[in-house]
């Protein structure tokens, strides 16, 4: 299983560094190693022979989606097929590795493992991003040329789908700090890389990003705060907030400012915005039942596009509207019903936490979820592949079944499986370690 | 949830499913990037490949089908049209393709498929110019002048610089400015100013014109400049009674006009209250090397500024770079003055107005005094007669020539309060 965690974390960062896996060559990459990382745990699972698959509701309305989206492109239901069935590959590669990652991250190392990995390659990323920001000379990398009006921020053309993948991965190191989690050294080094990680995003000039970090932090003070150690909590806090203020005016207040009160060439004026929704509603409208296909907006759009501004219209600004236009109703309960059970899954897992370790992944990955739905109002990161694995991967983590996530406290008795070194551990709680109460 | 793999047969099913599954999973994502990969090349027989290995994709026969369209050396536009018709045939919302197979039925002189093609774009992309204006041509094409105009005015209205294109197509059809205005032009002041400049660029004067009278019946704010263009126009075919109109229309219009007065100077920004509108009947600077000329608002005779002239006396020139063109009446007496200041005027004789009409200089030429030196405010005075074809009158200030031939005009001028007014017979004089 170590390699299936490997596999994924260096999946998950080669999304990120290839533009968010938006290239299409990175993203047959992405669903090629999905397959045989999938592979790989079936060879797992057959050479332990058992499966030990935790249960997670919000597979529910993921594989609902895929079935439906599926019979959209079988059955005629899709607008442009061919564009159904790309975007399906996606969605069924997202899926896979999400399974991959609840079933790979068993126990609470793992899991913290897991987190680390996640604020720091928010650190790298967004350090990469200020050094690329102050001496950009026009190509990504400062060697790959881009397309004219981008506006690229790090590995991220688009400096939105970069505040998107900070709100992913910084919300993890905040809800870390403020729980207590980590001490001394440690939390001095999260606090760093978490420090870095929102200055860029201040940086980088995302609104909707600002939005939805905001929600988070305010989301992290609500579930956190009925915890005791209030004093250290605020001192967390307080020095999070120094860091990042002093980052950002040694980075350049002034012109950070300037950005939030001026659109750019790549930026959508407000009625421009305004427009594409009224118009993505009237898709929906018109196919409420079906919607026209899975990834079929690019093609449907320009027969309801009332304000004409010379581009390409391929997403709808607000993946909600987008969502509900591919899908129609049907996408849309699911899509509703993956999002109640997110939470309701997800808090009562944060509620019902022993450890400290594990209350904070939970925060800091709904935390997490929490921004980027509330970015997805505004923008289109659940369709950058990085962005819409990192959600999907913290979504199941967070909503996964908790009961048998540590097998030296798993309660059903009588199991047996294989161990590294080829003997077989029973579930003998005589002989079984006490509960990790140390970790 | 455990699942258990007790049997061999069990786990080898299980990791079959799982190979299998995966393996499918893979040969699709494999085959879509491949494709992608082929049809991005620069060889043809890749792009018929790719096609092949990705059918679903439409835009791969798109491709081919204008290779096979568009090729010289080998055209085949029957396996082009049936590329194309694949193409619609599996993303029938691609407007881009849709006028593609419409562009090659034309071609092909299929025109009623050429037209159903033309109507399946306009329905995938209403809002786009390029489908409008191609659909709008090609119903001129076929005589179906009300709705090709029509067409051609939504690709204006969304793209603006299809304008020119449009009056030259519309013009092709239909020269009648008036069936053009009414319809192809969007009812904005902009487009019409711009068919005004077009017409007049294509020396049609009278539809010129046409659009000006239209333009003046949108009621729409009209800007003085909007205007010059025509006047000049009017002017250089000595059409001066038909520009002196239009500046008057265009005085109204965009309110520069003051209450008119029977004593009223005849000359426009005589007091240089507004900027120079360097065109129609106002004041015009010709740029020139060794000169400048700006507003001055701290030196002025009344109102608020007045027009400065600097020379720097590095050149020999003429100096007569200021000058306006004023609409008179024949056989009237008129009364000229202005008022000059000047700082250190030296080099040939001074400054002087000269008034004179340009196309009967026999008629009427006459100068003021000329001043030189430095002097505080001056009026300077002259009365005259139009002649009997006198039509119009350039009043120029001038550097008056000395004696020597290298007269190099120096020292600093200012202007204001020029004035031209009638006389009632019997009041006559020239005075400083």
């Amino acid at each position: 299983m170590s390699a299936i965690r490997i596999g994924i974390c260096s999946l998950l960062a080669f999304a990120v560094l290839t533009d968010g896996g938006v290239p299409d060559w990175s993203t047959a990459v992405l669903e090629i190693a999905a397959a045989l990382l999938f592979v790989l745990w079936g060879i797992v699972a057959v050479r332990q022979r058992q499966i030990d698959l935790r249960p997670n509701w919000l597979y529910l309305p993921i594989l609902g989606l895929i079935a439906f989206c599926l019979a959209q492109k079988l059955f005629g239901l899709s607008a442009y097929p061919y564009a159904t069935k790309v975007e399906l590959l996606k969605w069924i590669a997202y899926f896979a590795l999400a399974f991959l990652t609840v079933e790979a991250l068993r126990d609470g190392a793992q899991l913290k493992t897991f987190l680390v990995f996640l604020v720091t390659l928010g650190f790298l990323v967004a350090l990469f991003a200020i050094a690329q920001h102050y001496t950009f000379n026009g190509k990504l990398y400062w060697f790959v040329p881009l397309p004219q009006s981008s506006e690229p921020f790090g590995p991220f053309v688009d400096r939105d789908h970069f505040a998107g993948f900070v709100e992913l991965t910084a919300p993890i190191g905040v809800a870390m700090l403020f729980d207590g989690t980590l001490r001394g050294e440690k939390a001095a080094l999260v606090a760093l890389f978490t420090a870095v990680s929102i200055a860029a995003l201040v940086l980088c000039g995302s609104r909707g990003g600002i939005v939805g970090f905001a929600f988070a932090s305010l989301f992290l003070i609500s579930v956190l705060r009925r915890r005791n150690n209030r004093t250290r909590r605020f001192l967390a806090f307080a020095s999070l907030i120094i860091l990042c203020g002093s980052l950002v005016f040694w980075l350049g207040a002034s012109a950070i400012m300037q950005r939030f009160g001026a659109l750019t060439v790549s930026d959508i004026s407000r009625d421009q915005r305004v427009s594409m929704d009224r118009d993505t509603w009237k898709v929906f409208m018109d196919h409420y039942s079906t919607g026209t296909g899975l990834g079929t907006l690019e093609s449907v759009f320009p027969q309801y596009e009332t304000t004409y501004t010379g581009r390409v219209v391929d997403h709808a600004h607000n993946d909600y509207l987008e969502f509900l236009a591919e899908t129609g109703v049907i996408g849309g309960f699911l899509g509703l019903a993956f999002i109640v059970l997110l939470f309701r899954q997800g808090l009562a897992n944060l509620n019902s936490c022993e450890y400290q370790s594990d209350r904070a992944f939970y925060a800091g990955a709904l935390a997490a979820c929490g921004a980027l739905l509330v970015h997805s109002f505004v923008d289109f990161n659940l369709h950058v592949p990085s962005n819409a694995l990192l959600f999907l991967l913290l979504a199941t983590l967070a909503s996964a079944d908790r009961r048998l996530r540590d097998p030296w406290n798993a309660e059903s008795t009588g199991q047996n499986w294989r161990q590294k070194d080829g003997g077989v551990k029973s579930r003998d709680y005589s002989t079984s370690r006490p509960a990790a109460a140390t970790r | 949830m455990l699942v258990d793999f007790c049997h061999r047969r069990s786990r080898w099913s299980f990791l079959f499913l799982i190979v299998l599954a995966a393996g499918e999973f893979c040969f699709l994502a494999a085959k879509v990037r491949v494709a992608e990969e082929w049809n991005e090349s620069s060889n043809p027989k890749k792009w018929l490949a790719a096609a092949r290995l990705e059918p679903g994709n439409a835009q791969y026969w798109e491709q081919l089908g204008l290779y096979d369209e568009l090729n010289l050396e080998q055209r085949d536009q029957s396996r082009a049209a049936d590329y194309l018709r694949r193409a619609v045939r599996i993303d029938p919302s691609s407007a881009h393709s849709w006028l593609e197979l419409a562009a090659l039925d034309e071609d092909r002189g299929d025109f009623s498929a050429a037209k159903r093609a033309y109507e399946m774009a306009q329905s995938d992309f209403p809002i786009s110019p390029d489908v409008a204006w191609r659909y709008g041509s090609f119903l001129l094409r076929q005589g179906d002048l009300s709705r090709g105009f029509a067409a051609l005015r939504r690709a204006i209205d969304k793209e603006p610089s299809l304008e020119a294109s449009a009056l030259a197509e519309s013009w092709a059809v239909d020269p009648s400015a008036d069936s053009i205005a009414a319809a192809v032009l969007p009812e904005k002041t902009a487009y019409y100013v711009r068919a005004i400049r077009y017409f007049l660029l294509q020396e049609q004067t009278g539809a010129a014109l046409t659009m000006w009278t239209r333009l003046l019946k949108l009621n729409q704010p009209v800007a003085m400049t909007d205007s010059i263009d025509l006047i000049d126009d009017l002017l250089s075919e000595n059409q001066v009674s038909e520009a002196h109109h239009v500046w008057n229309e265009a005085l109204q219009r965009s309110g520069w006009l003051v209450a008119p007065d029977a004593d009223a100077s005849l000359v426009s920004n005589g007091g240089f209250e507004r900027d120079l509108l360097n065109g129609g009947f106002d004041w015009r600077e010709l740029p020139f090397r060794g000169a400048s000329y700006d507003l001055d608002s701290s030196v002025f005779h009344s109102g608020h500024q007045s027009l400065r002239i600097m020379v720097d006396g590095a050149a020999n020139i003429n100096f007569q770079h200021i000058f306006q063109y004023v609409y008179v009446a024949p056989h009237q007496r008129y009364r000229f003055r202005a008022y000059l200041r000047t700082e250190g005027i030296s080099g040939g004789n001074g400054i002087e107005f000269d008034i004179f009409d340009q196309r009967h200089p026999e008629e009427l030429q006459t100068l003021t005094p000329v001043l030189a030196g430095t002097n505080g405010w001056m009026p300077v005075r002259v009365d005259f007669e139009s002649g009997a074809d006198t039509q119009m009158l350039e009043i120029l200030l001038r550097g008056a020539l000395g004696p020597a031939f290298d007269s190099r005009l120096r020292g600093s001028v200012w202007v204001d309060d020029v004035s031209l007014t009638p006389v009632r017979r019997g009041i006559m004089s020239a005075t400083r």
